[in-house]
């Protein structure tokens, strides 16, 4: 009976040791970041229907351990004027790049583009307005009117929110949901 | 209307009690030994047919059973390798009794089976018995260790708990499940341990480093999940348990049936299943979005023993969804910080069983072969297992395609062979070799957490005590290798990158222990453990979610090496008992995130956060003193305090648990012989704030620690004999004050309170089906 034991024992353990031995290859899985953003394109257009975009670029976009290069337009405006304004968002890390506007604009009840100039009025500030809306009629301001204010330096931020809980609110803090994106341009209005 | 209850109850016993005045207090224990060299038998069942209650032995030997009432017993004594054997007693007062058991076969009285399981190391060490269990029943494993002193728990909100032992947990704490290490990627405070405490009789903490018999990673200490012995008599036995909870309206439900066939002497079997669903659960004034939990386990074990040599077979799987608080999930510094002020939890929620993004699925496969057996040299143990988990997370997303952000595969294989060997003079031991052979791999398109790779591992060790008539002696040494072979992408491109590591190091273990006199005794344990750096901790680049932060892994990060130095000793009068350890551990290379500088990212600047090292010193006292009033009622005080402190920086070390403080007292009483056990407790626990944190606290952390916290839980039950089937039922109300609180150790601390007021039902139902009924 021993002996049987034994035998028992030796064949399990040569068996293990053999299993172990059989080396599965280890892939290398394809690992992208799903919906990375990298850049937020601001592209205002003036009363002679002439485009001026304005980039902000973090190459790496999200979730790295380096951010790459950093591209920031500084968005130079003439004082005192009406715009049309439309907001772009990128993937550039891909070749070529993705537009995730698209993917926003049909989404559109469930995102909110926030846009706070600071000072919010006088000497360097934009003031927005006509904002669009999404489905149920609530801001979703991806295109819109800016007004330049007076002569000054400021900056412009865009924050592209997920599932805010309230699309009215007034500061990215009522409104809630969560950072998709946040562009804080450099405002010269002059 | 649950206090309205707990009076109704109360004045049910008493009225019972006053009405049919029965000695029901009798203390009784049983000792079981072998019947020529009256060596204790461990583990032994002792069970009574009368009561239909099954009781395990220590490694001594012996069940004590509190509240027996006076009447003629029926006791069956069950231990693998020795003869059934069945004696009748009449209990007329508080007694002690001895039961000798025989071998199976007499011829090789010079040879007999030692135990089932390996003896646990002599070390700081508390277990939760079925009793306990019992009362604890359909709580998760993390947070029905909390009621072992020393023993906190780590977690997001109420779904995710795991233990935390004297201040450390996740990588630093070794799990086995059966005797096998669980490998479940339990790589932060968002992965709980894929284990389900209805498989066990008895779940064991052994505090400290204690990493020479069950290899790397026991910095912090082990626990051991252990189902019970298989049936060894004929016929047929089960259990069905049943849990109610009021706060996020959670049913469970597990049951077990097992058979020991007639026919075939030595082939038993036992099959288990637990299904559990809860929804979102409620803090004072409001449900938490998306916290709704389900869980499907199960488990089969197939066994075949003689006297001298047996195989067992375990199979078992854990399935678990979950949610995690929608309102965790912040996309930036700005939402992060905007969560932390809102006095409110920022997403609204109802009642649901519905669980939405954020969300986990995971899935733990365990298989497991057992051979053993008993020659003269010793007792053979030969143990293959295999496990997989499989972890899926559903993150937050723009567009929901249905697919996870995260696939995580984890195969492991491990194979043990040990020897118990026979005693030689006054040595007793064990020696054995360990192996691990591990992959790790995404799925393809996965947001990057953990790279693929590949480990193999080996160990040896040998442990031996010397036991002379008042102490014993105990030292183990053990060597292990581990090799790990990492594919990582990397750069712009995600070029992969293949990197391998080597680390090897040596644990051990030096022990003394002592009887001065019959309740009194005291020991002292030295012991050095070690890990490896995971491949997290080197490898990560990228956001942690949840905290809003970048965490930056270190490929340079050496292992950590611990040494830990624990005095206990434990006093057992007539009135009281005391229990007192001290410990301090060293740990060198201790590895932890120092915050670095921020970084710039679409999302905006985020803190970004480094692994590095240090050294560490945690020094703590764990003590627990119990009052036995009379023969009913108890009370139990404990405090356990950890000062942890960061030797290179002279600072303390962050996320440390803070000071716990606990009373509880218990009124016990077996009424007649229809109602027995009847108890009613409560328990006070006072957590303190943590006020030992880095200096620097606020540059990497915010708010600080939570204040301290008080809380009431109170319990009441019986057990009912219907018909000579008995019934265990209780009805516990866990915060009973509805308290708000926030625990330092919490994730969600930065988001919402912990639960409030949880009312449980708990029914409890052994059944057994005597063989005496078969023609």
């Amino acid at each position: 009976m021993k002996k049987v034991i034994y035998s028992i024992f030796a064949i399990a353990a040569l068996a293990i040791s053999f299993a172990s031995c059989e080396k599965d290859p280890v892939t290398e899985p394809d690992v992208t970041e799903e919906e990375l953003i990298t850049t937020v394109r601001l592209i205002v257009t003036d009363s002679n229907n002439v485009e001026h975009p304005f980039v902000y670029k973090i190459e790496n976009g999200f979730g790295s351990a380096t951010q790459g290069t950093v591209t920031i337009d500084t968005v130079k405006l003439m004082l005192g004027k009406m715009f049309t304004y439309r907001i772009e968002v990128l993937n550039e890390s891909v070749s070529p790049a993705e537009d995730i506007t698209a993917e926003v604009l049909s989404e559109k009840d469930a995102h909110l583009f926030f846009l706070a100039s600071s000072p919010s009025s006088g000497a360097g500030s934009i003031t927005m307005s006509n904002g669009s809306k999404d489905n149920q009629n609530l801001p979703f301001n991806q295109t819109g009117t800016m007004s330049s204010g007076l002569a000054g330096s400021g900056t412009l931020t865009i924050t592209l929110l997920h599932e805010p809980t309230d699309k009215n609110g007034n500061s990215t803090a009522a409104t809630g949901g969560e950072t998709d994106a946040e562009a804080v341009f450099p405002v010269l209005i002059q | 209307m649950f206090r309205i209850s707990l009076y109704t109850a109360l004045l049910l016993c008493i009225n019972i009690y006053t009405a049919t005045a029965q000695q029901c207090n009798y203390v009784v224990k049983v000792s079981v030994v072998e019947k020529h060299n009256f060596a204790p038998v461990y583990p032994a069942l002792v069970y009574i047919e009368e009561l239909k209650q099954a009781y395990e032995t220590d490694e001594q030997g012996i069940v004590k059973i509190d509240t027996v009432c006076a009447g003629a017993y029926t006791i069956h004594i069950e231990t693998a390798g020795h003869e059934h054997a069945i004696e009748h007693v009449t209990i007329a007062g508080s007694t002690n009794l001895k039961f000798k058991v025989s071998l199976l076969e007499h011829h090789l009285e010079e040879v007999h089976v030692t135990e089932e399981r390996n003896k646990t190391i002599q070390q700081s060490k508390e277990s939760l018995e079925k009793d306990k269990l019992n009362a604890a029943s359909g709580k998760s494993l993390g947070s029905m260790l909390q009621a072992i002193n020393g023993v906190s728990t780590l977690g997001n909100g109420a779904t995710i708990t795991k233990p935390v032992i004297h201040g450390l947990h996740s990588n630093r704490i070794l799990m086995l499940n059966n005797g096998i290490r669980q490998e479940d990627q339990q790589w932060g405070g968002e992965h709980a341990p894929n284990i389900d405490p209805f498989l066990a009789s008895k779940i064991t903490v052994i505090k400290g480093a204690a990493g020479v018999r069950y290899g790397t990673d026991a910095i912090g200490g082990v626990v051991l999940v252990e189902p019970p012995a298989l049936r060894n008599a004929p016929g047929w036995d089960g259990e069905l348990n049943l849990a109610a909870f009021s706060n996020n309206r959670m049913g469970v439900g597990s049951g077990m049936v097992q058979h020991a066939f007639k026919k075939v002497p030595g082939l038993a079997f036992r099959l288990q299943g637990t299904f559990k669903q809860g929804g979102n659960y409620r803090i004072p004034g409001y449900w938490v979005a998306n916290t709704g939990v389900k869980e499907t386990n199960y488990s089969a074990t197939l066994g075949y023993r003689r006297a001298h040599y047996g195989a067992e077979l375990f199979f078992s799987s854990f399935d678990t969804d979950l949610g995690l608080y929608r309102g965790s999930h912040t996309g930036n510094q700005k939402d992060l910080l905007n969560a932390i002020n809102s006095d409110v939890p920022l997403i609204p929620a109802e009642f649901t069983y519905d669980i939405a993004r954020p969300r986990q699925h995971v899935e733990h496969k365990l298989a497991k072969a057992r051979l053993y057996a008993d020659t003269r040299v010793g007792m053979f143990n030969l143990v293959y297992a295999y496990q997989k988990n499989y972890r899926q997370e559903y993150d937050v997303v723009r567009v929901d395609k249905g697919n996870a952000q995260l696939n995580l595969t984890l195969n492991t294989q491990t194979l043990n062979l040990n020897l118990d060997h026979k005693k030689i003079g006054k040595f007793e031991g064990q020696a054995g070799i360990d192996g691990i052979s591990q992959q790790n791999y995404l799925g393809n398109g996965d947001r990057i957490f953990i790279p693929n790779f590949r480990s193999l591992g080996g160990g040896a060790y040998l442990i031996e005590r010397y036991k002379a008539k008042d102490y014993s002696i105990e030292g183990g040494l053990r060597y292990d290798h581990r090799y790990y072979d990492v594919y990582n992408p990397e750069g712009n491109n995600q070029q992969v990158v293949n990197y391998k590591y080597n680390f090897s190091s040596l644990s051990g273990t030096l022990g003394f222990k002592q009887q001065l006199t019959d309740n009194w005794d005291w020991s002292l344990t030295l012991s050095r453990a070690w890990r490896a750096p995971q491949a997290s901790e080197m490898f990560s680049a990228g956001l942690h979610q949840g905290a809003a932060r970048i965490e930056l892994g270190n490929k340079t990060l050496a292992p950590e090496t611990s040494w830990s130095l624990n005095a206990e000793t434990k006093y057992t009068a007539k009135k009281w008992a005391a229990e007192l350890s001290v410990y301090s551990q060293y740990i060198n290379n201790y590895i932890y995130l120092q915050p670095g500088t921020d970084i710039l990212t679409i999302r905006g600047y985020f803190k970004r956060f480094n692994y590095t090292q240090t050294d560490a010193l945690l020094s703590g006292t764990d003590a627990t003193l119990t009052y036995q009033w009379n023969n009913n009622l108890q009370s139990t005080a404990k405090a356990s305090l950890l000062y942890a402190r960061d030797l290179t920086n002279n600072d303390w070390l962050i996320l440390m648990t803070p000071n716990r403080f606990s009373l509880g007292t218990k009124y016990t009483h077996s009424i007649s012989k229809t109602l027995t056990d009847c108890f009613i407790g409560i328990d006070a626990r006072y957590v303190t704030e943590q006020k030992r944190i880095p200096r620097n606290f606020d540059s990497i952390d915010y708010p600080r620690p939570p204040a301290e916290y008080f809380l009431l839980d109170a319990s009441i039950g019986t057990t009912i004999h219907l018909n000579k089937q008995p019934v265990h039922i209780s009805l516990s109300v866990d915060n009973m004050l509805n308290a708000k609180y926030r625990d330092y150790l919490d994730a969600f601390r930065y988001f919402i309170d912990q639960p409030g007021t949880n009312v449980v039902l708990r029914l409890n139902i052994p059944f057994q089906i005597q063989k005496t009924e078969t023609k």
